[in-house]
């Protein structure tokens, strides 16, 4: 006995596919109904293909993994029910694509939200840079980051026993000074040290005024001015460190630090280690 | 009383009643496959095919093929039975794999142990073979886009589908846990 589709396997793939033209469809239909052989065939391939859509995820998959999900086959109870359908959801192909999309997905919330983070945590150390500190230019440089400690030093006012009208012109800046206005006090206090050279006090304000003006330059001549007349002076040392570390004159600033150190001043000495430590670094 | 040998030649004689009685399961599968019929509609259009292909056999002439003669007779008891129950057309939705238990399969044990043999019969097969059935019948590709995906010409892998069928058939054969 021979009939036309018996080896034709690849033609009766394309019936079970529903792929034959409807006349072709037709014409082996009468002939399977008619043919064991071809009946048979078409049963095979229908069941290979059936059961290769439903069992797929096992039957293509490593040996181990095939052998876990048979077993959860036939449910005798509700809680194998529950056991088979979990395994069904495992092995399925929208999980198997799942799991990378979601990795892929918390891989990049990681990348953005630490990225984030470390962007908020270089700015948040460097809250008091000067404008131009923070600039592209500066930060360009590989040396560390400094959070500057500009805080208003107390006003100091001369001994009364000196002159009367450098403590008047003094006592008249010391409300601006403590307003904050450094512009209006560096103007004033400019032409005090004018025209009283002598006077530490102007030098000093003057240099903090420049400091928080952002005019580094002017505030170290200042400061330096100080120190002259008053060699061991604490704040004027820390302000000129700052001016120096503003300037990115490390090693200048760590002299001034040093110094600082040295003379165990209970305010600026530990400013100056904690300084000194974040320079070292 | 004819043998069962006529079937495929033509000019044979008529075929038996026995005959038609055993094509009682290709007949289902045929309703099943052709107009997507299932559970109680399958069996009542089956059984009032059978019934009809027997009452009007004496007027089968052995002209035409066997198959030709079952083909025309379920057609005419489908178009009726759709009348009947206010129908006008086949059921588009395609088969779900449970509606072809009781049909292509016995129950879902079966298909669980041909899935079991498949899995072994695989790991006889060329490597190639079995990407070639995967992509074509696990994840639906059609011929066209398997060849784009593994990288040969179309008629290579028609040749190689047919091939993995056949070889796969035969080990599916040779073993005797396989119940066809």
């Amino acid at each position: 006995m021979s009939c036309a589709y018996q080896k034709r396997l690849d033609y009766i793939s394309n019936y079970v596919r529903g792929e034959l033209p409807h006349d072709e469809r037709e014409t082996f239909e009468a002939h399977y109904l008619g043919c064991d052989e071809c009946f048979n065939a078409v049963r095979f391939v229908q069941k290979t293909s059936l059961t290769m859509r439903r069992y797929g995820a096992g039957i293509f998959a490593p040996a181990k993994a095939f052998a876990s999900a048979r077993q959860t086959v036939s449910p005798a109870n509700w809680l194998d029910q529950v056991k088979m359908w979990c395994n069904d959801f495992v092995r399925s192909t929208q999980w198997k694509t799942a799991i990378p999309a979601f990795a892929a997905y918390v891989l990049v919330a990681a990348i953005v939200s630490g990225g984030y983070y470390w962007l908020k945590s270089s700015f948040s150390d460097q809250p008091d840079l000067p404008h131009h500190e923070r600039s592209g230019e500066m930060i360009a440089e590989s040396s560390p980051q400094f959070a500057f400690d500009l805080q208003p030093l107390d006003w100091a006012m001369p001994a009364a026993t000196a002159d009367t009208a450098l403590f008047n012109r003094l006592a008249n800046i010391q409300p601006i000074y403590q307003a904050q206005n450094y512009r209006l006090a560096a103007d004033r206090l400019a032409s005090v040290v004018q025209e009283f050279p002598q006077s530490f006090e102007a030098h000093l304000f003057l240099g903090i005024s420049q400091l928080h003006l952002d005019q580094p330059a002017e505030a170290i001549e200042n400061l330096k001015n100080v120190l002259q007349l008053q060699p061991e002076h604490a704040p004027a040392q820390w302000y000129l460190a700052q001016g120096f570390l503003s300037q990115r004159r490390f090693d200048e600033a760590r002299q001034q630090l040093t110094a600082l150190v040295k003379q165990r001043d209970s305010h600026y000495a530990p400013l100056a280690v904690a300084c000194l430590k974040k320079l070292n670094k | 009383m004819i043998s069962q040998n006529f079937i495929g030649d033509t000019n044979a004689a008529r075929p038996s009643d026995a005959w038609i009685a055993s094509r009682r399961e290709a007949v289902k599968f045929y309703l099943w496959k052709n107009w997507n019929l299932c559970g109680d509609d399958l069996d009542e259009v089956l059984q009032e095919t059978m019934v009809a292909a027997l009452r009007s056999f004496s007027n089968f002439k052995g002209l035409a093929e066997p198959g030709t003669y079952l083909i025309g007779i379920a057609k005419n008891v489908v178009q009726s039975y759709f009348r009947r129950r206010d129908r006008h057309e086949r059921r588009r939705a395609p088969l779900e794999f449970a509606e072809s238990l009781g049909v292509v399969f016995r129950d879902e044990t079966e298909a669980a142990e041909l899935a079991k043999l498949l899995k072994e019969k695989f790991s006889k097969l060329p490597k190639k073979y079995v990407q070639v059935l995967k992509l074509i019948y696990y994840q639906d590709y059609r011929e066209k886009d398997a060849a784009i995906e593994l990288g040969i010409p179309v008629d290579k892998l028609y040749s190689l589908k047919s091939d993995a069928l056949k070889r796969l058939r035969k080990l599916c054969k040779k073993d005797p846990r396989f119940k066809p």
